[in-house]
């Protein structure tokens, strides 16, 4: 995985972070509603939260794993 | 309501807890603290340093989290629902950006030994003193109210805790707040000066430091969610419990939705904004993302670490500041003591004295770390400059005295946040003074990420920015506090300065659409980034400036190797300039840092020697882990005695750095081609020269030749004209001659065109499958007629079997031709004898002309196949062919892929031989 695209990935997924974590899309759950027996704005924004972490971390340890790999490339080719 | 809370604590009554131990809990845990400092600095010493590892920097980073997020987030939530969150958003969105903007200060900060976010800004701005000075007077201004923060967090725990079983209110504890803070702000001070100050290093960093908040940072996380279980699992049956009946009350139910925020969501977005800037460019969080970083790969790991962390601490905010509101009845506790007060209802007093300690970790993590940042700031961004520009420095050591300086700074620091708790603090809940923090620290954010993108952004520019940005900040924050507490007329708030209603500081220009921090964020932010932007574009920057901002700019584009930025034209000696480091980070240190630098060059160092300018700016670097980037600039410009580089000289050497090896790498690319090309050139150049050699033999050997049937011709032409009266016979015989010169003519010229055309490559070879018998058999009865009138004998000796090769059957016939020709030349007359041989012998098609004339000699046998060379008659002297014959002959067998060669011994006669290639074995 290029590194380049990497860094594109990181971008968007900070864009998305600021578009669910704000008004309109925040304005939806915002009714003060229960579900499961939890008020629905607070799912939303933990789980939100939690994905958003989820993806930094995936695309962070992702990147780390590709260097590597190129590292070993380089030293089978050297 | 509070029949349940009173009911609760009469139980646990006999279980009070007494001043003396909450104060030795408080006193063992900073001691276990120091304990673990200690043991930090010892390893780091050691060379095994225990804070270089991702984890470690993820927890030293949660020092975001103070006694604000362990009690005001609470208190926050209590009034406000999901109000509180933005600040725990905010830094995850803004670790979404870590890899590129946290990574590039970080490699700036160590490539220019960077010690706070003053020298980093002052550095950018070009090592600007009073860039350094300004950004230092705003984080001390800025950073009071926080510090104050956590002075009023230990005073009011301290003080509900040491009321307890009795819940006190706030009313009830005031009386004695102000002595415990004192005491609070007192104990910190010397803590944090036995923490932070114990030697001047040249790196600034404090592994201690790390180690001990890193610890902070894991005890208070474990506090919160031990108390947030508590409530959950044991007050309330699990968190469905909780939020139903938590939807009786209708005010709490309020809570769940998103209309209990205020400012809505303006005041969202803006609260993110601010915690996004203050996650980066708070002192304290720059001290520990940036100055305390060991490695900047640890950077990956943290940036999901860290969210992951800010998500579980806020976890059981709401649920804890939901139960609050259900078991106290309303107003009756501060909610921003809820994290202790529910524990106590609930009979755990430990868990409250647990709560107690990590709440105390939050608040003392922050002091150290901000007093230490800020402390370093003052020292040397703010005093060092100022002594120096004094010229008051002559003393001898230099270290005792930074170090004094600030230990000063951090005991002044602790009580100005005392103060300004006395002065503002009752007036705003805890998160209220934190945002006002916030919005000073975000005045840093466009002078950093502007800067270190953009090389245009100009000290003036950013000097401006910084101040305009600041002023409007204390007008719509801090002054209305002053308001609000009594200190200045309420009506300053309702009507404006002077009266004048579009200078309300919580509505200036008239703009009412905000809440306070969202309306002092905006205004602070539009000055700041526009005098910032627009002031540069019209700035001329100086040289030094320039070269900071393009070295910031292009941090990654330059190889460790390329930093010998060689600024300084030195004429100071290596002793004088090691005096200079000596007096500030002492002898020993001095002497060190020297050694590394003699080993990395290679070279030894002679004291007397002149320093050269890598030298200098080694030192000077040195000299800024010290006391900052634009006082050692300052110091080395006072003693160095050097000239500056002039903005060009400086930009060539840049420029020479980071172009050379590409024009080098290009050059020795083309002499490569140019030496490849040289070399064909002069081949061709030869070639064309033996060409040139070559036809210039032949043309005049050509004329030659042409020549001489010519001159005859033209002899025997003139006799016969001038004399009509000859005899016919002779007449005759002279005609005769002169026909046979002109067939010589010819044929000279045929071959002359024949061999140009041979050579030229120009003749299209017709090949075909012969048997070489049958041409010769061709060229046997073309030669009959010449045979038989020279009277000359020949015999043939031709194999039975058929010789097939692959040739063009005419020019075969033609080499025969002539070499029968010639042999009949040679041969004299009557007693001649020419034989003509054919056999096939390893896969070779031999041809044999013999003759008995009068044999070549050894020498002239390789050369009678040149051009024009002939064997001169030794009788008459005259030549017998035209010389081109055998040329010809050799021409074509070659081109066949064969050999012809003579074999001959004077008068013996001679065996002219050729071989072809078998047809099958070409």
């Amino acid at each position: 995985m290029s590194n380049g695209r990497n860094q594109e990935r990181l971008i968007v997924l900070f864009l998305l972070g600021v578009l669910v974590l704000n008004y309109p899309l925040l304005h939806l759950f915002g009714t003060g509603s229960l579900w499961l027996g939890i008020p629905v704005l607070y799912l939303y924004l933990f789980i939100c939260w939690l994905l958003i972490i989820v993806f930094l971390a995936l695309l962070m340890e992702a990147r780390r794993s590709g260097e590597r790999d190129s590292l070993r490339r380089d030293r089978r080719g050297g | 309501m509070k029949e349940i809370a009173y009911a609760a604590t009469a139980e646990v009554a006999e279980q009070m807890l007494s001043g003396w131990l909450i104060l030795l809990c408080a006193f063992a845990y900073l001691g276990l603290l120091f304990a673990i400092a200690f043991y930090a600095d010892m390893r780091s010493d050691a060379g095994r340093s225990i804070i270089s590892n991702p984890y470690i920097y993820t927890l030293s980073i949660a020092v975001y989290c103070t006694a604000w997020t362990f009690y005001g987030s609470v208190g926050r939530a209590a009034g406000s629902g999901v109000g509180f969150l933005p600040i725990y958003l905010g830094p995850t969105l803004m670790a979404c950006l870590w890899w590129f903007v946290l990574r590039k200060i970080v490699r700036i900060s160590k490539v220019h030994r960077i010690t706070s976010i003053a020298d980093f800004i002052g550095s950018r701005y070009g090592k600007s003193a009073l860039v350094g000075g300004v950004v230092t007077v705003i984080a001390v201004v800025g950073i009071m109210p926080y510090i104050s923060l956590q002075l009023k967090a230990i005073a009011v725990s301290y003080n509900v805790l040491l009321t307890y079983p009795e819940i006190a209110d706030n009313a009830a504890t005031r009386a004695f707040y102000g002595d415990t803070a004192l005491y609070v702000a007192l104990a910190l001070a010397a803590f944090t000066i036995l923490f932070g100050t114990r030697h001047i290093d040249t790196t600034e960093r404090h592994e201690g430091m790390v180690a001990a908040i890193a610890f902070e940072s894991l005890i208070k996380l474990i506090a919160f969610l031990a108390v947030g279980l508590f409530v959950v699992f044991v007050l309330f049956s699990g968190p469905g419990d909780l939020f139903a009946k938590a939807a009786d009350v209708p005010e709490v139910a309020g809570l769940f939705g998103f209309d209990a925020m205020p400012g809505s969501y303006a005041s969202w977005l803006s609260l993110t904004f601010l915690a996004m800037m203050a996650i980066m460019f708070l002192p304290r969080q720059f001290q520990v993302l940036v100055v305390e970083n060991v490695n900047e790969t640890h950077i990956r790991k943290a940036s999901w670490l860290f969210p992951l962390y800010l998500l579980l601490i806020n976890l059981f905010v709401l649920p804890i500041a939901i139960a609050g509101l259900i078991l106290f009845p309303q107003g009756s506790i501060d909610p921003d003591t809820f994290v202790l007060t529910l524990p106590m209802t609930g009979g755990a007093g430990s868990l409250a004295l647990f709560a107690f300690i990590g709440g105390l970790s939050a608040a003392t993590g922050m002091v150290i770390v901000a007093t230490i940042a800020i402390s370093t700031m003052v020292c040397n961004d703010l005093v060092i400059p100022f002594l120096l520009r004094m010229r008051l420095l002559h003393r001898e050591d230099m270290s005792g005295l930074l170090l004094a300086i600030r230990r000063g700074a951090i005991i002044a620091i602790l009580l100005l946040g005392y103060l300004y708790f006395q002065l503002i603090g009752e007036s705003y809940a805890l998160v209220t003074i934190g945002l006002v923090s916030f919005a000073a620290a975000a005045q840093f954010a466009p002078p950093i990420l502007i800067g270190i993108y953009w090389k245009g952004a100009s000290r003036a520019g950013a000097v401006a920015g910084l101040l305009g940005g600041f002023l409007v900040w204390a007008y719509t924050l801090v002054v209305p506090g002053f308001a609000l507490s009594g200190w200045l007329p309420q009506a300053f708030l309702e009507q404006g300065l002077f009266g004048l209603s579009w200078l309300r500081p919580y509505q200036l220009l008239g703009l009412d659409l905000f809440d306070p921090i969202t309306h002092a964020v905006f205004w602070s932010m539009l000055v700041n980034v526009g005098l910032l932007v627009g002031v540069s574009l019209f700035a001329n920057q100086s040289a030094i400036e320039r070269i900071q901002a393009t070295l910031f700019v292009d941090v990654f584009r330059q190889g460790s190797q390329t930093r010998d930025s060689r600024i300084w034209e030195s004429t100071s000696s290596v002793a004088e300039i090691r005096e200079i480091l000596a007096r500030f980070i002492g002898a020993e240190q001095a002497a060190k840092a020297f050694e590394e630098f003699a080993l990395a060059q290679g070279q030894t160092l002679k004291d007397e020697a002149q320093a050269e300018s890598g030298l200098v700016e080694y030192a000077e670097r040195q000299l800024a882990g010290a006391i900052g980037a634009a006082s050692a600039r300052v110091m080395m410009g006072t003693v160095v005695k050097g000239e500056e580089l002039s903005i060009e000289e400086v930009m060539k050497i840049l420029d020479e750095t980071s172009q050379v090896l590409e024009y080098s790498r290009r050059l020795e690319q083309k002499s490569q081609e140019l030496e490849a090309a040289t070399g064909k050139l002069k081949a061709a150049n030869e070639r064309l020269k033996e060409l040139d050699r070559l036809k210039d033999d032949f043309v005049s050997t050509v004329s030659h030749e042409l020549r001489t049937p010519l001159t005859s011709i033209r002899a025997f032409s003139e006799i016969l004209r001038d004399s009509p009266e000859m005899p016919t016979t002779q007449r005759q015989e002279f005609l005769d001659i002169i026909v046979k010169e002109n067939e010589r003519l010819t044929r000279l010229i045929n071959e002359v065109l024949d061999l140009a055309k041979i050579e030229s490559e120009s003749v299209e070879w017709e090949m075909q499958s012969t048997d070489l018998r049958e041409a010769i058999d061709e060229a046997l009865i073309a030669t009959q007629q010449l045979v038989a009138e020279s009277g000359t004998e020949l015999r043939k000796d031709m194999t039975n079997e058929a010789v097939q090769v692959n040739v063009d059957k005419d020019r075969v016939i033609q080499v025969v031709i002539n070499l029968i020709s010639n042999a009949v030349k040679f041969c004299d007359g009557d007693r001649g004898r020419i034989g003509v041989r054919v056999f096939p012998r390893d896969g070779m098609a031999n041809v044999e002309v013999s003759d008995n004339g009068c044999g070549i000699a050894l020498g002239e046998q390789e050369r009678i196949f040149e051009k024009f060379h002939q064997v001169s008659d030794v009788q008459d002297g005259k030549p017998r062919g035209s010389g081109l014959g055998l040329p010809i002959c050799r021409k074509i067998v070659e081109h066949h892929g064969g050999r012809i060669w003579v074999e001959s011994e004077l008068e013996q006669g001679s065996i002219f031989k050729f071989v072809l290639p078998l047809e099958g074995h070409a």
